[in-house]
């Protein structure tokens, strides 16, 4: 009999929050189960929002490959087949409790369960924790697929009442994983691995702005009930003030922007902690660091090995091969992704350079950014000017991303593009867009029509 | 037997000054006019890459000025198309690098402050029948002489916030009808000519423009390529041929990305072109009834302006035959307009509570993030 796969992403989890020396979250069952099993501590998403990643983390593929860029305009291109699809050609039945917002993308099966989808808001700890536990106790048809996208850290973050100590961790975020870590708890009781396959990731990380320094906490998360509660007056406003609310929206969001500023003006803060703090949802100017595409890949079962950490870097789109190997069922999908299963077994594997895309905007034209992530450098640019907001960094020697050494580095960059365009399958082209003799064959044209 | 297909450029030819020219009004009865082809690009290089691609700008490559150089390999063009089915295939043009040689047998160009065209096209015609040894011709010619004056020579004389420009609008739109005059005059010739040498009756031949040319409507627009409003946007077709339909008008809107499909099957050539345009030969033979698109593109990035952006598009436009939405990245600014009510697009509406409005801007949104 095939294994049982039960699948949980964790919205927004970042992976130095799950695991390491950065957490302040108490966590017990996460920590029983990262000895259990192999966990990847350099798990890179191909985006930094929900629908890219997931749709490339259940096709293998990058997210350009899949005709997906956002759930209001597009559907998952003809031809391209989904982890859900290959499992179900393969006699699993499909389960699943995931938010309704991914529903009208085509990348979702039909799962067998009549209430797999719920609203944005549903946590594990309003209800949906119990739910999952509910469906575990009931008889399943095997093999099953069982997937879960728990949204408890999505913003804002509305922390469990019974995790809002601070002993829980330094911010709501960190408070809230101390709440997931109970609910792991319970489901993973309920699960039996030796014949279930047990998976725990992210979709992609976000910024945390709460920073912890020697003196004290700086916290700027938002109040999620005061910020629910906007929502719902914002989806009941009429229309025809729409213009007046996303005047009073942006105003709102630049004054906090600069109270923020104010405030840790005068604080010695690192340039990551202060990209933290000033985030707001509503920037416009993507990026792709660390906090943003970070996240953990934790997989337990019977066949796998225990107490694993794996420190080489890994994709996003080699946890569906991944997950096909271990259970045995053959890929003959064309995938960006690679089989995991030699890293875990001890082995060796080539490590790949990780793609990553910034999520479009709906209602604004964001400055949205494509980038590289190797175990040496992060490199990231605006996705259509590749001069334009050009970012690398040494991971090795400033694993925070604090120093940008974009312009000490033309090299690098060239190597970076030259990357970038083979995965993009993208005509060579050069770091400087367009060359000298391009640029003055180009400009002599223009003159000659008459543009001097 | 497959028909000659001539096609000409009126480079920065005005959709609404075409009755301007008694020449070219004349000629309009002799076929179908569409008036209200949206052009994907309002300048020359980006709208001609388009055309002879069946694909908006980004999809060919060209979608800025700067990217002049960058077809996509990929891409098959008019030009090669009819070359690879037996035609013989020549252009004139204002410069050798408005498009690609590819698939050309004759590909050269022309001087616009020397050569005259009324007299070098009919001779670049004959020339063109002495040398294709039967094939038919596909001939695309360019009519520069409206460029040469209210382009190259309002350049020379204003920068792009010269006020002295925007408040002669009056006298700028007489100067365009005269140029236009001559536009008019140069294309009765060629229609003349292919009467002459006896092949207009296997002839398709068309008139168009590739994007208009603002006299002075709005700041900031001194010709073309700073905005897509209308007055740059909106070209025009004339077709004329034996089949063709004569004496048709039409505002439904298109887009000029039909042509290519168009043009295809009128010369009766099997393609497996599958981008964003719809053929219109059966409206043009009078087949079907014209079918009106409900959403038309266009995108551009100025050289100059208050918005220069020479190396990316940064100024879009979504149109329906009621409505023009507009968005300029740069200042990050909407703007709509009721073209039926307002066709100057004098009144911003983005404030005013109109249902379609959220739908355009979706519309356009995912057409840009394509």
């Amino acid at each position: 009999m095939k294994q049982n796969i039960f699948f949980i992403t964790l919205d927004s989890c970042r992976s130095d929050k799950f695991y390491g020396k950065n957490k302040t979250s108490v966590t017990p069952n996460i920590d029983e189960l990262i000895k259990k099993g192999v966990y990847f501590e350099q798990t890179i998403s191909s985006a930094d929002s929900t629908l890219l990643a997931i749709t490339s983390l259940f096709t293998g593929k990058y997210p350009f490959k899949t005709g997906i860029r956002s759930e209001r305009f597009n559907k998952l291109k003809e031809g391209v087949s989904t982890f859900f699809k290959i499992l179900h050609n393969n006699g699993y039945h499909h389960y699943a409790y995931n938010p309704t917002v991914t529903k009208t993308i085509g990348l979702m099966p039909d799962f067998e369960n009549e209430d797999s989808n719920y609203d944005y808001h549903f946590d594990l700890s309003d209800g949906l924790g119990k739910k999952i536990i509910e469906k575990l106790k009931s008889k399943l048809n095997e093999p099953w697929c069982f997937y879960i996208h728990a949204n408890d850290l999505h913003f804002p973050i509305k922390v469990s009442e019974k995790f809002s100590d601070n002993r829980f961790g330094d911010s709501n975020f960190e408070k809230q994983l101390s709440a997931i870590d109970s609910w792991i708890g319970k489901i993973y009781d309920n699960i039996n691995l030796k014949n279930t396959l047990f998976i725990i990731t992210g979709d992609h990380g976000i910024f945390i702005p709460s920073v912890t320094t020697e003196n004290e906490i700086i916290n700027f998360e938002v109040d999620a009930e005061k910020q629910q509660l906007i929502s719902k007056i914002n989806k009941k406003t009429p229309s025809f003030l729409q213009p007046l609310k996303t005047k009073i929206f942006i105003k709102k969001e630049k004054k906090e922007k600069d109270s923020k500023i104010k405030k840790i003006l005068k604080m010695d803060l690192k340039p990551h902690q202060k990209r933290e703090l000033l985030w707001q949802r509503s920037d416009l100017d993507k990026v792709l660091f660390d906090s943003n595409v970070k996240v953990p890949l934790l997989i337990v079962g019977n066949q796998i090995k225990e107490n694993v950490i794996v420190s080489q870097q890994v994709r996003q789109v080699d946890i569906f091969p991944t997950i096909l190997d271990i259970i045995g069922i053959k890929n003959t999908e064309e995938v960006d992704g690679q089989s995991l299963v030699p890293l875990i077994n001890g082995g060796d594997l080539e490590e790949l350079p990780a793609y990553m895309e910034s999520t479009p905007s709906l209602e604004k034209m964001a400055n949205e950014v494509i980038g590289l992530s190797t175990s040496k450098y992060k490199y990231f640019r605006d996705r259509i000017t590749p001069k334009k907001r050009v970012h690398l960094f040494d991971l090795q020697n400033d694993p925070y991303e604090d120093h940008n050494i974009a312009n000490e580095n033309p090299k690098i960059i060239e190597e970076m593009e030259n990357l970038l365009s083979t995965i993009r399958n993208e005509k060579t082209i050069k770091v400087d867009e367009y060359s000298e003799e391009e640029t003055k064959a180009i400009e002599e044209e223009l003159k000659k029509l008459g543009y001097d | 037997m497959q028909p000659n297909i001539i096609f000409v450029l009126l480079d920065g030819a005005r959709n609404d000054r075409l009755d301007s020219s008694k020449d070219f009004s004349a000629l309009k009865k002799e076929g179908t006019l569409l008036d209200n082809v949206t052009t994907a690009l309002p300048y020359t290089i980006g709208a001609i890459n388009a055309i002879f691609s069946g694909l908006y700008g980004k999809d060919n490559g060209v979608d800025a000025y700067y990217k002049m150089f960058r077809l996509k390999d990929s891409v098959k063009i008019l030009s090669e198309i009819f070359h690879e089915n037996n035609y013989f295939t020549a252009c004139d043009l204002l410069s050798n690098k408005i498009i690609t040689k590819r698939g050309f047998d004759i590909h050269q160009f022309h001087d616009e402050y020397v050569d005259n065209l009324c007299v070098r096209h009919p001779d670049f015609i004959r020339k063109c029948i002495k040398e294709s040894k039967g094939k038919p011709l596909f001939l695309f010619l360019y009519f520069s002489g409206i460029h040469t004056v209210t382009v190259s020579d309002v350049l020379k004389k204003y920068n792009w916030n010269d006020a002295n420009f925007y408040e002669k609008k009056e006298k700028n739109l007489s100067k365009y009808d005269e140029v236009f005059n001559t536009a008019g005059i140069y294309a009765k010739i060629i229609k003349d000519t292919l009467n002459e040498i006896g092949i207009s009756k296997k002839t398709i031949l068309i008139f168009f423009s590739d994007h208009g040319t603002g006299v002075g409507e709005r700041f900031g627009e001194r010709n073309y390529g700073s905005f897509t409003y209308e007055e740059t946007i909106r070209s025009f077709y004339l077709f004329i041929g034996n089949n063709i339909t004569k004496n048709q008008h039409t505002s439904k809107l298109r887009e000029s990305i039909d042509l290519f499909p168009t043009i295809l099957d009128l010369a009766g050539i099997k393609n497996n072109y599958d981008g964003p345009g719809k053929t219109i030969a059966p409206y043009l033979l009078g087949k079907e009834k014209l079918k009106e698109k409900n959403y038309t593109f266009s995108e551009t990035g100025a050289l100059h302006g208050p918005y220069p952006s020479p190396k990316e598009p940064n100024v879009f436009c979504v149109k329906t035959p009621k409505y023009k939405l507009m968005y300029l990245k740069t200042p990050d600014k909407w703007m709509l307009y009721d073209l039926e009510a307002d066709p100057n697009e004098i009144n911003n509406l983005i404030d005013e509570n109109i249902p379609i409005k959220q739908k355009l801007k979706e519309r356009l949104l995912k057409w840009i993030q394509r």
